[in-house]
């Protein structure tokens, strides 16, 4: 995928809403790019697909159908019921299923999925800076300490929109896409923030390598976390989950 | 039960489904519900697994039947053979192997096409990826695909147009990214 292609011409085009000199230059773009061309072609199969109200309206009864099949299964399979010998056996082997699986998670293991390890080390604090009487930024503050991400996003954007260059709230909006699971978006921003400011390279890569370890992509966070420099107060906790992803690899 | 039967019952369902017929659907789920939750437990999935493949099954149904789909012999057999079909081109996809024949669902219609089939899987892909987008993009999307122009979303949102533009830029891109990935889009290509 072409990073650089006019995503949002390419909707305003489909709709007939792009005008004047903007519409010459994107026809010219679209006459050079085959690549564009079919890019706009899949956007129209997409926006019909959403598009399609009668099916939005099947699929709307379907899953309240699916709903109350599925909660009257439920309320059915919880009533009381006469077990038999085979039952009896089915329940014994399952208690002694239940007792292995508590000695399992009774004896202290490594951990080992690239999932539970980024869920160990996701955390992050919203602390803005203080910038006098920003009454946006408190509030997006409030929102995303309240895990309120999409409430928030918005805001931190309205006031990015002003202060372009306020890097800390950059941060937070890539935090915030990572969060809403938009992690290409987040991937972005970090690094275009370590671009602009470096003092975040060591933030922007530590979170970068967490990404990467969601997706799994195990030797690129490793190569990410290798990044961190030692005077960096993640520096420590890096070193440690690199311990814990090589052993994964092994 | 005999041909003439079979046939009613499986126009009936399939006009049920158009009409978006509660009882039909509710028929239809007490009827072969168990058959299909059998048949995934059987082969290495879960309850949650057979509940989705039961209603991806239904949908394209749905638009099998809207493109004109008529079933000569039984609505049960024609059922059996998308939901076992799709399922193990899911269970295979990792490995690269994909039930193609679709031989066995052309003995039960002309009408459906190759073509039209591909068409309504890629029209359910493109369908489930915007539906796990972002709530905000969503919304913004669903407008803008409505045909509602920046202004008129910005305004109905409450959010800047600048805004708008940009987020619904960032939106689309991530819902192509995300089809692209997928790997069952390559093989609708």
């Amino acid at each position: 995928m072409n990073d650089n292609y006019p995503y949002d011409q390419i909707l305003l085009y489909i709709n007939g809403q792009l005008q004047g000199e903007e519409l010459s230059l994107f026809e010219e773009l679209l006459k050079a790019d085959k690549k564009l061309l079919a890019e706009v072609k899949l956007n129209k199969e997409i926006q019909l697909a959403v598009n399609d109200l009668s099916f939005n309206s099947y699929e709307q009864k379907l899953e309240s159908i699916t709903q109350q099949f599925h909660e009257s299964d439920k309320s059915s399979s919880t009533a009381p019921k006469i077990i038999n010998k085979k039952k009896w056996i089915a329940l014994a082997a399952t208690l002694l299923l239940l007792i292995t699986c508590l000695i399992w998670l009774i004896i202290p293991k490594p951990t080992s999925e690239p999932e539970v390890l980024y869920a160990k080390y996701i955390t992050h604090d919203f602390a803005f800076t203080q910038r006098g009487t920003e009454n946006l930024l408190l509030e997006a503050e409030n929102l995303l300490n309240n895990g309120n991400y999409e409430a928030a996003l918005p805001l931190l954007n309205a006031y990015l929109e002003k202060n372009a260059e306020a890097a800390d709230v950059i941060m937070a909006t890539g935090l915030v896409y990572l969060e809403l699971g938009d992690t290409d978006q987040a991937l972005n921003i970090f690094s275009e923030l370590k671009k602009n400011h470096p003092i975040f390279s060591n933030d922007c890569n530590w979170y970068s390598a967490l990404v990467y370890l969601k997706n799994g992509a195990l030797e690129q966070s490793l190569r990410t976390l290798e990044l961190i420099t030692p005077s960096s107060q993640r520096y420590q906790t890096a070193q440690q989950l690199i311990g814990q992803i090589q052993s994964i690899k092994k | 039960m005999d041909v003439e039967k079979e046939n009613n019952k499986s126009s009936l369902y399939l006009e049920g489904m158009l009409q978006g017929d509660e009882k039909i659907l509710k028929s239809i789920y007490k009827e072969f519900y168990r058959g299909v939750e059998e048949f995934v437990l059987k082969n290495s999935g879960s309850k949650d697994d057979a509940k989705d493949l039961f209603q991806e099954t239904l949908k394209i149904l749905f638009l099998q039947a809207r493109d004109g789909l008529t079933i000569q012999k039984s609505f049960s057999a024609y059922l059996r053979t998308i939901y076992t079909r799709r399922w193990y081109n899911q269970i295979n996809r990792n490995k690269k192997m994909i039930v193609s024949s679709d031989e066995d669902l052309n003995w039960e219609s002309e009408e459906n096409s190759e073509e039209k089939m591909i068409e309504n899987e890629r029209k359910l892909l493109f369908r489930k990826h915007f539906s796990m987008l972002a709530e905000s993009c969503r919304k913004i999307l669903g407008l803008v695909f409505e045909g509602a122009s920046l202004n008129e979303v910005a305004s109905k949102l409450e959010f800047s147009y600048k805004y708008v533009r940009k987020r619904s830029s960032e939106c689309n891109k991530h819902l192509l990214n995300q089809i692209k990935k997928d790997p069952l889009f390559e093989e609708l290509s």
